[in-house]
């Protein structure tokens, strides 16, 4: 195989491989949030995968990524350590936030992921803070901006949409529209539903993308970062995608139709689609696949019995990081 | 029967002012609408237009007097076929006479009821005999972020009408034409979106200067101030530091009603990550401006009400030296 086929051949894999570990991570967590190992609230990222890691899949070095609570998955697709990640969620002292951020709330300076926000929409304007300070070290990096269909509500959005375009900020803000904000869906909550169309009053193109179709992700991910990257100013994509569980571990998701799911599930799934793919195109068989299943299992158990058996932050710790 | 033309309030906060220049003369015939004068307020300097139509009478305050109060006669205007020097109209006289009633009944009273003076305690460290020069906390806070601006590049500020307007109280007079629009940069009225902004760009290590025109607008951004600049310090477990200076006006004002006369010092001051600084005189302002400027966690100095700002006051002569503390 010639060099530049095989590299291509080994980025599509490695795409494959994130959302794959995205998948069994989340799943493992539901199971420890089961035991009672993790508390607090817990929002799973499953069904979404093919966003976050085709859109890392485009980045560059030097990008920052923010998004709301629902950021497992944006962790991982960092390259962060699974290990720091479930110790966060259980809250023990080796998590990313030394246990005192939980499931909503990490962070990685070193790899420019600024959170983790808790607060709906709130993470919309500090990524578009993010944006200003790359135009004002006069870098070329780009501020990558998560926000739900129901953060799209938000009245802040569309202030930090004027600020955006009013000064040219490289910033992609990319909506995740997994059709219910919380359980109320899009038809219920949004004048308008065509989420890639927010940004028109202000002059902000927007693309639709299919979100289930990792490839597809990263090309518009590809294009959007050019687009910035140019000084054009910012950029919505409008990721249509599905969450499989509820909005949260105590949420049964009884407002939306059991149909409605397996058509996802078994016709749209990320992952299953994109392995057949990799086999249709040679690049991979069925054997590759599971072996890969196989261990990123084994990293996922592994990060699971290090969050279950680090020691939790000790009292003191109420009293650190709160003045600089 | 000829009119007085009233020195004119020109600012919410102007008690007296500067009668910079007369655009009219005696004699001269005005209508509604023209400039009569130029005033100098604590903040700028206004046109005065009239209000009357008529003839300037006998203009009564020469130009560049200084100090004259609001309401006190500048000069007269005369109606139709009056002459000029005509008696000034009664009146002054009347108004006059009014406003020593409070004090006459006052004084029929058993005690003469005095305004409390407020007097600012020596600072311990200045030491005795230093030398000490005036100015206004305006000024002070103004030199407090030129100082911190010059010092440091990554230091910006940000806010409604902080550049091209320079301030809406004029605190960032002059700040645009040094550090320009990429450092002094105005924002379109929305609180919200932009202290996230500055939040961000804290977050990824620039120092931003956020000024509220007043503290009542910074309610708008709450919660960014508290749930995203305050707490992430330590929900990051020490990883993002939000070294950010919210400040502007706090308190009550005179005369604007429950919605701009708030005290919000014990409100953020409950938030843990978050300090709060309530400066009084020019010293305390411009000293503890420059170190929040510094600090590497969310600040917060909340200015007193406006009307101190045009007051001088006596930080020492030497402050520049004192100021530049230990890094």
């Amino acid at each position: 195989m010639p060099e530049a086929a095989k590299s291509n051949s080994e980025s599509l894999k490695k795409l494959y491989h994130d959302m794959l570990l995205i998948r069994r991570f989340e799943e493992r967590a539901g199971q420890l949030y089961g035991m009672g190992l993790i508390g607090g609230f817990c929002h799973l990222y499953i069904g979404q995968e093919a966003v976050v890691v085709g859109l890392m899949g485009a980045a560059k070095q030097g990008d920052q990524q923010i998004t709301s609570y629902r950021d497992h998955g944006h962790m991982l697709a960092q390259g962060l350590d699974p290990k720091a990640v479930m110790a966060e969620l259980t809250g023990r002292s080796t998590g990313l936030s030394r246990g005192k951020g939980g499931s909503m709330h990490m962070f990685s300076s070193e790899k420019k992921f600024y959170g983790g926000h808790g607060i709906v929409g709130a993470q919309v304007p500090i990524g578009t803070g993010l944006a200003f300070a790359n135009q004002y070290r006069g870098n070329k990096a780009v501020s990558l901006t998560y926000f739900g269909d129901g953060a799209a509500n938000q009245g802040q959005v569309y202030e930090s949409f004027n600020m955006a375009e009013l000064w040219k900020l490289p910033v992609i803000y990319v909506i995740e529209n997994n059709h219910y904000a919380m359980g109320t869906s899009v038809k219920r909550s949004s004048a308008v539903s065509d989420f890639s169309k927010r940004g028109s009053s202000f002059g902000i193109p927007g693309i639709n993308v299919d979100g289930m179709d990792v490839e597809a992700v990263q090309t518009a991910g590809a294009e959007a970062m050019e687009y910035c990257r140019s000084g054009k100013g910012p950029i919505i994509l409008s990721m249509n995608t599905y969450r499989y569980r509820g909005h949260s571990m105590s949420d049964p998701a009884k407002y939306r139709s059991k149909d409605e799911l397996a058509e996802y599930r078994e016709k749209r799934d990320p992952i299953e689609n994109f392995g057949k793919k990799l086999i249709d195109r040679g690049l991979v068989n069925e054997q590759d696949l599971k072996q890969m299943d196989a261990e990123v299992k084994k990293v996922v158990v592994q990060a699971a019995e290090f969050a279950t058996e680090s020691p939790e932050p000790g009292v003191e710790e109420l009293y650190t990081d709160i003045y600089a | 029967m000829s009119t007085e033309i009233l020195m004119p309030a020109l600012s919410p906060t102007m008690e007296e002012g500067k009668l910079s220049k007369w655009l009219v003369k005696e004699g001269d015939t005005v209508k509604s609408g023209d400039i009569l004068a130029e005033i100098e307020t604590d903040k700028a300097t206004m046109e005065f237009e009239a209000v009357d139509e008529g003839k300037i009478g006998q203009i009564l305050v020469a130009e560049g007097t200084e100090g004259v109060k609001v309401n006190s006669p500048i000069a007269t205007l005369l109606a139709d076929g009056e002459a000029p020097g005509a008696a000034p109209a009664k009146k002054a006289a009347k108004a006059e006479a009014k406003s020593e009633d409070p004090k006459s009944v006052a004084d029929k009273g058993t005690q003469k009821s005095e305004t409390p003076k407020f007097q600012a305690p020596s600072d311990p460290e200045v030491p005795e005999g230093t030398e000490m020069v005036m100015t206004t906390v305006r000024d002070a806070l103004r030199d407090a972020m030129a100082e911190e601006l010059r010092r440091d590049e990554l230091v910006f500020l940000m806010g409604e009408e902080v550049a091209e307007y320079q301030g809406a109280y004029k605190i960032s007079q002059g700040l645009l034409d040094e550090f320009g629009a990429r450092r002094i940069i105005d924002t379109p009225i929305t609180e919200h979106g932009f202290t996230g902004l500055a939040v961000g760009a804290a977050f990824d290590g620039l120092k931003p200067i956020v000024e509220f025109m007043t503290w009542n607008f910074a309610m708008q951004a709450m919660d960014q101030i508290i749930n995203s600049a305050a707490k992430t310090r330590y929900m990051s477990g020490g990883q993002m530091t939000c070294s950010i200076v919210f400040r502007g006006p706090n308190g009550a004002a005179a005369r604007v009603a429950a919605q701009h006369s708030q005290d919000y010092a014990p409100w953020y001051a409950s938030v843990p990550g978050m300090k709060v600084i309530a400066p009084y005189s020019a010293a305390d302002a411009k000293g503890l401006l420059k170190a929040a400027i510094r600090a590497p966690a969310a600040t917060s100095p909340l200015s007193a009400i406006p009307s101190p700002w045009a007051r001088r006051w006596k930080p020492p002569r030497s402050w520049r030296k004192r100021a530049s503390m230990p890094k």
